[in-house]
């Protein structure tokens, strides 16, 4: 920005110039701490391999190189531009991604050959930034006349999983070990949001503080919800639902004003927990490991138990990265995530990743009114509601707050669908709350 | 390049290297962590917010908090959950952590149970004590001493003020999580050589001092291995290793009840002269007289026996009277008979250690309450038998009360425990008559085989009919006349007379107490 040096001048255009260039410097310095940070925990994990590990190869440092050159991307997407909130949820965002590729590179992801993992991180990244930049200045309302086709392909993934999904470790998957349930959360949100938009008058009617809403709205929106409930139970995902139902009574809330809706949550997450008390197989077995693990502590309370040894063990500090046994503790690299960030970094640094998942929802949810009509808060509050309840259901699980419910964490957890449908969801919700 | 690294890292920089590595990606994280938490220049203004738009985010912050939360009671309160530490301890895979169990200790110090190498329990006696310290087991669970004090053990039967301490010390370094170790009254000498004693009959030995209530020896046998437990459940189910006949086996007192009719009878001053034939005592309306057991024994040899004739209470103690204590019975009250069984405690459980559901318990005997109805079966009961079941305990607890002056002192195993609970049962010069008594029956009568002159040991011996076999032999018994005095309560299951098979295990236990100083000689010299 050539303008730094000249204060004098007093029209729009030198100050928004000076604005930007402000911004743009502390954006490069964030971005480049957080790209130290995210370095040096692959610099540590690496070097630590380094005196025992012979099968080390440079190859493995490629994600690294990935992550660097995504971090230069998006600096020179982003410099020069005033972008009210989305900045900071981007470097939020990348310092998430880069501290979960740091996790999964120290527990050997990318040493091995699944093509999905390995090109999950280079396609996040240009989702997100597509994301944002296609549908940056107001281009999002598109969405708002798509919502009947995003509402289609809800229907289409879920029945697909129907038809064709096959069972691994409790949850269902496509061929490939593809799950386009990650996509259904945000196109889901959209096609709310658009049905919200415009009956939000009708459902804001309440009686003695309870949603009392009018007929034909209610109708409209049981006949959107009603269909894509009945499929995702019927592919027997309970956690998918019960983050489905959270989402429309956040959303309900944010469009109505009522906070009455979340009564809603209440009712459907008894019902759901109900349903799964009385579900056979590992359903009921999750439910009576989370309320006692110490029940079955080889069998079905194992896994928490291990993650529970492997954050008492490694207590404030941690264990320091690559030095924790995180592998002990079944299927870490994906639903555990969080557990193996908890005994490698230790209470303190793993309480700063839940301030930043924090960070992401609050500001998700403040921003939400900057947009301008009904559609475009309504849809920011839908995707800031995925990213945050998707985190809070997985983090609850592995602490036992909540039972396990097989919900990944965002932008953490290995995975290819999973990574790249949160990153695209925070691209579209930057890209929404921009304006 | 990647060789030169290689070299570098198992060259003599490679730890330093390591350790500022980790120390910048600490200060990195950190810092990047923190100033993407701090506000922008972005920030909305306060009034800008919509309501519902506050609301949902003070759910999502709350709901991160609560993860926060449920986070710190694993990571940093993890110490203070009892069953997290049982699952670490056992399933522990990380090797900086050190979940040290507590030691049980006897009242000297010597060692009962301790965690040895790689956290595999120990237990020096092994069989000798495998009841009454119980095991720890990942397949069995938890039994004994090691169930009753397991939150003491595992370091979790904290403070809240040691759990801080503890949190203090962890923000500089790990520390290893210690148990707490446990004092017990047992004396691991005298348990082992008592549970020797046994010689593998089936049987048990109570010792326990009669003025503090405090147990020295509580054995039982058979016993088992209690670093197996599962081994033992699955065989010998007939001689039931895993039960600890101490205090859970149930068995018909025999004799060893006339010490509790006699303190009953001294208390109430009951002391008549009666006459004891040869052909017994028989109840109106019984067709079957009670006889003593020389009847029998001269009978077997063709001989005639005359019957002890005239004698008094203390007569009747010395050769164990049946036809005397049947006919005495009739002259105590049945209200007075219940009164003093509840003193005596017989129908209560004693907890010896801990509180709640993982306490050591002795369950309760079961001696019938009397009323218009059963009067008549007192004639029974007085010999020690009809429907009465009592636990070796039990007839350590009574013979306590004739050694110690007439109290009821609860038994405990409880070395830190302040002083037990007391009762008057009767009255101390009841006591003290009744333990003359028994000092003459092991002088002089069914007791002889017991005596050591230089203890003046007090005993009474019990033969115990059952309708599973051959009769049990009881011998309860104390010594010193001074402090401390030491009950010794044995049974042998199936022992015949109580003369020939628990009289003498007494004895060697006695002579042991003496040999250790546990008991003193000094006192020997009365009577």
């Amino acid at each position: 920005m050539s303008e730094r040096g000249e204060k004098k001048g007093h029209d729009d255009k030198r100050e928004f110039g000076t604005l930007a260039a402000a911004g743009t410097r502390a954006l490069a310095a964030r971005l480049f701490l957080v790209w130290l940070a995210v370095s040096l925990a692959v610099s540590t994990v690496f070097m630590g391999r380094l005196a025992w590990d012979d099968t080390v190869s440079l190859r493995e440092l490629v994600p690294l190189g990935v992550f660097t050159a995504a971090v230069v991307l998006e600096f020179a997407l982003l410099a020069g531009k005033t972008l009210s909130s989305s900045a900071r949820l981007f470097e939020i965002v990348t310092f998430l991604v880069g501290i979960g590729m740091a996790m999964q590179f120290r527990m050997g992801a990318y040493a091995g050959s699944s093509l999905g993992v390995k090109f999950a991180l280079p396609a996040g990244f240009v989702a997100m930034l597509l994301m944002f930049a296609v549908f940056r200045r107001g281009r999002w309302r598109f969405f708002e006349k798509m919502a009947p086709l995003c509402y289609v392909v809800v229907l289409a993934a879920l029945g697909a999983m129907l038809v064709f999904g096959r069972r691994f470790r409790g949850g269902l998957y496509l061929p490939g070990n593809v799950n386009p349930t990650e996509f259904v959360k945000p196109l889901l949100a959209v096609a709310l949001a658009a049905l919200l938009a415009k009956n939000d008058d009708g459902l804001r009617r309440s009686l003695l503080g309870l949603p009392f809403p009018k007929v034909m709205p209610l109708v409209k929106l049981l006949a959107l919800w009603l269909p894509a409930m009945a499929l995702t139970l019927a592919v027997r995902d309970l956690g998918l639902a019960l983050l489905l139902n959270a989402l429309l009574a956040f959303m309900l809330v944010a469009a109505t004003r009522r906070p009455g809706w979340l009564l809603w949550f209440a009712a459907s997450a008894a019902a759901i927990g109900w349903l799964a008390w009385k579900a056979p197989g590992h359903v009921h077995a999750r439910i009576a490991a989370w309320l006692n693990p110490f029940a079955d502590p080889t069998g079905s309370g194992w896994q928490l138990l291990q993650g529970f040894s492997a954050m008492f063990a490694c207590g404030l500090w941690g264990s320091g990265l690559g030095a924790g046994l995180p592998i002990e503790v079944p299927i870490v690299a994906t639903d555990f995530a969080y557990a193996a960030i908890a005994e490698e970094l230790g209470m303190i640094l793993s309480l700063l990743i839940l301030a930043l998942y924090a960070a992401l929802a609050v500001r998700g949810f403040i921003n939400a009114g900057r947009p301008q009509g009904k559609f475009g808060p309504a849809l920011a509050s839908g995707l800031s509601a995925v990213l945050a309840l998707q985190a809070l259901l997985n983090l609850g699980g592995v602490v036992k707050a909540l039972p396990l419910t097989g919900v990944v964490l965002p932008f953490i957890s290995q995975g290819g669908s999973g990574l790249i449908a949160m990153m695209a969801t925070a691209g579209l919700l930057a890209a929404v709350e921009s304006d | 390049m990647l060789e030169v690294l290689k070299t570098w890292m198992t060259g003599p920089w490679a730890g330093k290297t390591m350790l500022a590595l980790r120390v910048s990606f600490f200060v990195f994280f950190s810092l990047s962590a923190l100033l993407l938490l701090l506000p922008g220049r972005d920030t909305i203004r306060r009034g800008a917010i919509g309501r519902p738009q506050r609301l949902l985010a003070i759910i999502a912050a709350m709901g991160f908090v609560a993860i926060a939360a449920f986070q710190a009671r694993w990571q940093v309160f993890g110490a203070s959950n009892p069953d997290l530490m049982r699952f670490v301890r056992r399933h522990n895979v990380r090797p900086d952590v050190d979940v040290r169990r507590g030691s049980i200790l006897d009242r000297n110090g010597s060692v009962l149970a301790i965690d040895g190498e790689g956290g595999v329990r120990r237990q020096p006696l092994m069989a000798a004590a495998a009841h009454v310290v119980g095991y720890i087991d990942p397949m069995a669970g938890l039994a004994g001493l090691e169930k009753a004090a397991d939150d003491i053990l595992t370091g979790s039967g904290t403070t809240p003020l040691e759990d801080l301490k503890r949190l203090g010390r962890g923000i500089l370094s790990l520390p290893p999580v210690e148990g707490t170790d446990i004092r017990v009254t047992i004396d691991a000498r005298l348990q082992r050589f008592a549970f020797n004693a046994l010689d593998g009959r089936r049987g048990a030995v109570v010792a326990l001092d009669a003025d503090t209530g405090e147990i020295f020896a509580l054995v039982s046998s058979p016993s088992f291995n209690p670093l197996r437990p599962l081994d033992a459940s699955s065989s010998h189910s007939s001689s039931a290793p895993l039960l600890n006949r101490a205090l859970q086996g149930r068995y018909p007192p025999g004799s060893t009840f006339k010490v509790a009719m006699a303190l009953m009878a001294a208390d109430l001053g009951i002391a008549p002269v009666l006459n004891c034939p040869a052909e017994g005592y028989r109840a109106e309306g019984e067709s079957r007289p009670i006889r003593d057991s020389e009847y029998y024994s001269y009978a077997r040899e063709g001989r005639t026996w005359r019957g002890f004739g005239k004698i008094g209470l203390s007569e009747a103690l010395i050769h164990s009277s049946n036809v005397y204590f049947a006919q005495l019975s009739r002259r105590i009250p049945a209200e007075h008979f219940n009164t003093y069984i509840d003193r005596l405690g017989v129908n209560e459980a004693h907890t010896l250690y801990g509180s709640g559901k993982s306490a050591v318990v002795a369950p309760a005997g079961s001696v019938p309450v009397l009323d218009a109805t059963n009067a008549k079966s007192i004639i029974q009961l007085a010999i020690g038998q009809g429907r009465m079941l009592v636990t070796p305990l039990d007839v350590a607890l009574w013979t306590a009360v004739a050694a110690n002056g007439g109290e009821f002192v609860a038994p405990t195993l409880d070395l830190a425990s302040p002083g037990q609970a007391r009762r008057r049962v009767v009255s101390h010069q009841a006591a003290s008559n009744v333990s003359y008594m028994m000092r003459a029956a092991v002088k002089s009568g069914t007791g002889r085989a017991a005596d050591i002159p230089s203890l003046g040991v007090c005993g009474k011996t019990g033969t115990a009919q059952n309708p599973g076999g051959e009769d049990h032999s009881w011998f309860t018994c104390f010594a010193s006349q001074a402090k401390p005095r030491l009950v010794v309560t044995v049974l042998v299951e199936n022992g015949g007379y109580g003369s020939k098979g628990a009289a003498p295990v007494a004895r060697k236990i006695l002579e042991e107490a003496a040999r250790l100083q546990i008991i003193k000689a000094e006192g020997g010299a009365a009577k």
